[in-house]
């Protein structure tokens, strides 16, 4: 694994702020989606919340991709979820919303959709724990190994900013029994679900 | 800012291969994650009428959801 640095990322759908997870030299490799997979869905949440809650603090990208791996300590692309939660309880950002923690196995489908949904549509990200298989039609371990960010953006769904359909979703959520969301959720609307 | 269609071609084929590469990227990773009882259960709830208002708020995220199991 190798540390996925500023200059590498590329933004393949928007202008910005958001980056692709893929790292192109992984591309024949079994899971090329797990390199720096917590620091980019840490920065890519940054910066989309950022967007949407009008933040200008005069950070640049490349410093708040230093500043995650940095805290995350991230020297091996190996960040525990322990250090990934104490970097987000640090960061203003993240400090401006509401936080909603919800495993969809554990869960009424249509509670989940209903919340998941309304969440997107407000302009909410969600941070994913999740397994992804290392190998096609690897069956589930139950082991947590990746981390996504999710987010919608007039009317698509991105998965690390690829845009995605709702089988894929529903896939990969319901892959591995202990799938996380995090949905961090902007404090503007200062109502709770209907 | 000005193109010149050289520019423009160049830009349009760009997009085609990038749109190309999301679409494969998209449908291999569907293929990594197989599908179970919890998948199929979800996807019927997901198209219930009860979330029809919700759906309506997606573009296409809901749209490739085969016809025939509509």
């Amino acid at each position: 694994m190798k540390i996925v640095d500023v200059e590498e990322l590329h933004n393949l759908e928007y202008d910005g702020p958001l980056y692709l997870v893929l790292d192109k030299t992984k591309q024949n490799e079994s899971d090329p989606r797990a390199c720096g997979c917590a620091s980019l869905a840490l920065l890519n949440s940054i910066l989309f919340l950022k967007e949407k809650m009008n933040i200008q603090d005069g950070q640049t990208i490349y410093g708040e991709m230093r500043r995650i791996q940095k805290l995350t300590k991230e020297e091996k692309n190996a960040v525990l979820p322990e250090n990934m939660l104490s970097f987000i309880e640090k960061h203003s950002v993240f400090n401006s919303c509401r936080l909603l923690v919800m495993n969809p196995n554990g869960m009424l489908a249509d509670v989940f959709f209903k919340i998941f949904l309304r969440r997107l549509t407000e302009g909410s990200v969600a941070l994913v724990m999740m397994e992804i298989p290392a190998k096609k039609n690897d069956r589930a371990r139950n082991v947590l190994n990746h981390v996504s960010f999710v987010h919608s953006k007039d009317g698509e769904v991105y998965f690390d900013g690829l845009r995605v359909t709702l089988d894929f979703l529903l896939r990969a959520f319901y892959f591995s029994t202990p799938t996380t969301l995090m949905i961090f959720a902007l404090n503007n609307r200062g109502q709770d679900e209907k | 800012m000005s193109f010149t269609q050289k520019e423009i071609i160049k830009q349009i084929l760009e997009w085609q291969s990038k749109k190309e590469d999301e679409v494969r990227e998209l449908k291999k990773m569907t293929n990594y994650f197989l599908e179970n009882d919890r998948t199929k259960k979800a996807r019927e709830v997901a198209f219930s009428d009860e979330l029809s208002e919700l759906r309506n708020q997606f573009s296409s995220f809901f749209s490739t959801h085969s016809k025939g199991e509509q």
